[in-house]
């Protein structure tokens, strides 16, 4: 039995529909296990000494996104976050956002803000489009692949 | 700089103002036809500095305010390390130009000498040819006279060490520095990571920070090759993208 990426997102949305920690399957030397990550790891031994050593990255896990996410309306398309970041609508706080619902934008206007290491990285619309949703909050951390607006493509 | 690649940055076009609103923003606003680079943009003063998420950055005579533009693209390997990166060019800056000064670094690029911030840097990025570091040191101008009261103290390089240098020497230090940093990024970015941590302020110390809005107590246990801020927290190793540390508690 083969597992594809679209099987392993519904599994993990089922893992995490239904609370499951983990899950392992095993068929003679293929093996699947699924974690669920809620972006913290056990503290490793050491790093509780008075010079700690650097843990390593999180491992990271196949996308648990919440079903009904996934899959954008006929016709739409995601535009999903090219990194791990903060979510920010506007260029500060008291600015109007970029984007609203219902906005049409152009090629090379921007949508967003994601912040990484105070890195503001403005993310542009690749297509010209409109905003049918946001789906993330203003502030919100946001994984790599994350979809972030469902457009339609204009 | 030694290699042929640093030499064709040191020849890219370097704006000077008087008076500027911004000298991230004026890179930002560059047409796409004329990006290039190492362009450089530097001003005596900036009348819209830019600080993170909108905040100003206080920006009169008697500073350094410094950007210059790569073209790359900040979604490929190493360039999480790229905030890293303009810190550790900073602080080389900084000590070519008063050599025994102890710089250390907040993550992920403030500036500190002792537990005072006399500078910091804001990254921008747009699309996926256009990356801007910006970097402000404060040379003389007196914390008191900041509008606005950081959640870290200030100081000044004036206030620090009895031979402050001249502004514009340290303008060019903090230019070349960059260059050859974003060279060695390239090639090298594991160095660029050693040197930052040799730097931190808060590696191995008790620090209390925020995330999502929330204060926490932890221990920095450094960053990983992505950059991200490793904290022990609650008995968990924490690894977050952002947050703001506020105090170092030893």
């Amino acid at each position: 039995m083969n597992l594809d990426m679209k099987q392993i997102r519904q599994l993990a949305s089922i893992l995490n529909k239904e609370g499951i920690d983990e899950f392992e399957w095993k068929d003679g030397e293929k093996s699947i296990r699924l974690r669920r990550f809620s972006g913290s790891i056990p503290a490793a031994p050491q790093a509780a000494s008075p010079i700690p050593i650097p843990a390593p990255a999180p491992v990271a896990v196949p996308e648990i996104s919440e079903p009904g996410k996934i899959t954008p309306a006929q016709g739409n398309q995601f535009i999903t976050s090219p990194i791990v970041g903060t979510f920010y609508r506007a260029q500060s706080p008291k600015a109007d956002p970029y984007v609203k619902i219902g906005d049409k934008v152009t090629k090379g206007q921007v949508l967003c803000i994601l912040e990484a290491m105070k890195l503001m990285n403005e993310l542009e619309a690749e297509y010209p489009c409109e905003i049918v949703k946001i789906l993330v909050e203003n502030a919100e951390p946001v994984e790599f692949g994350e979809p972030l607006f469902e457009v339609k493509p204009l | 700089m030694k290699s042929d690649s640093s030499g064709i940055l040191l020849d890219a076009p370097w704006e000077h103002f008087n008076e500027i609103h911004s000298t991230n923003q004026y890179l930002m606003d560059l047409p796409d036809r004329c990006i290039r680079d190492g362009y450089t943009c530097s001003s005596d003063i900036q009348t819209a500095g830019k600080g993170r998420m909108g905040r100003s950055w206080f920006s009169p005579s008697g500073g350094v305010y410094l950007s210059v533009l790569f073209r790359s693209n900040t979604q490929v390997d190493n360039f999480g390390l790229l905030p890293f990166m303009a810190a550790v060019a900073a602080g080389k800056a900084l000590t070519a130009s008063i050599p025994h000064l102890d710089i250390r670094f907040k993550w992920p690029n403030d500036l500190l000498i002792r537990t005072r911030k006399t500078g910091g840097v804001l990254i921008q990025s747009r699309g996926r040819e256009r990356v801007v570091i910006g970097i402000g040191i404060n040379v003389q101008i007196d914390p008191d006279e900041f509008p606005d009261r950081p959640a870290f103290p200030i100081t000044s390089l004036h206030l620090e060490t009895s031979h402050p240098p001249q502004t514009g020497t340290l303008v060019y230090s903090c230019r070349l520095h960059l260059l050859e940093q974003y060279i060695r990024l390239k090639t090298n970015p594991e160095s660029i990571r050693m040197d930052w941590l040799q730097q931190s302020a808060t590696f191995g110390k008790k620090i209390l920070f925020t995330v999502n809005g929330q204060s926490r107590h932890g221990v920095d246990c450094g960053i990983n090759e992505n950059g991200a801020i490793q904290v022990e927290s609650g008995g968990m190793m924490h690894s977050f993208h952002s947050l703001e540390i506020i105090t170092i508690e030893d």
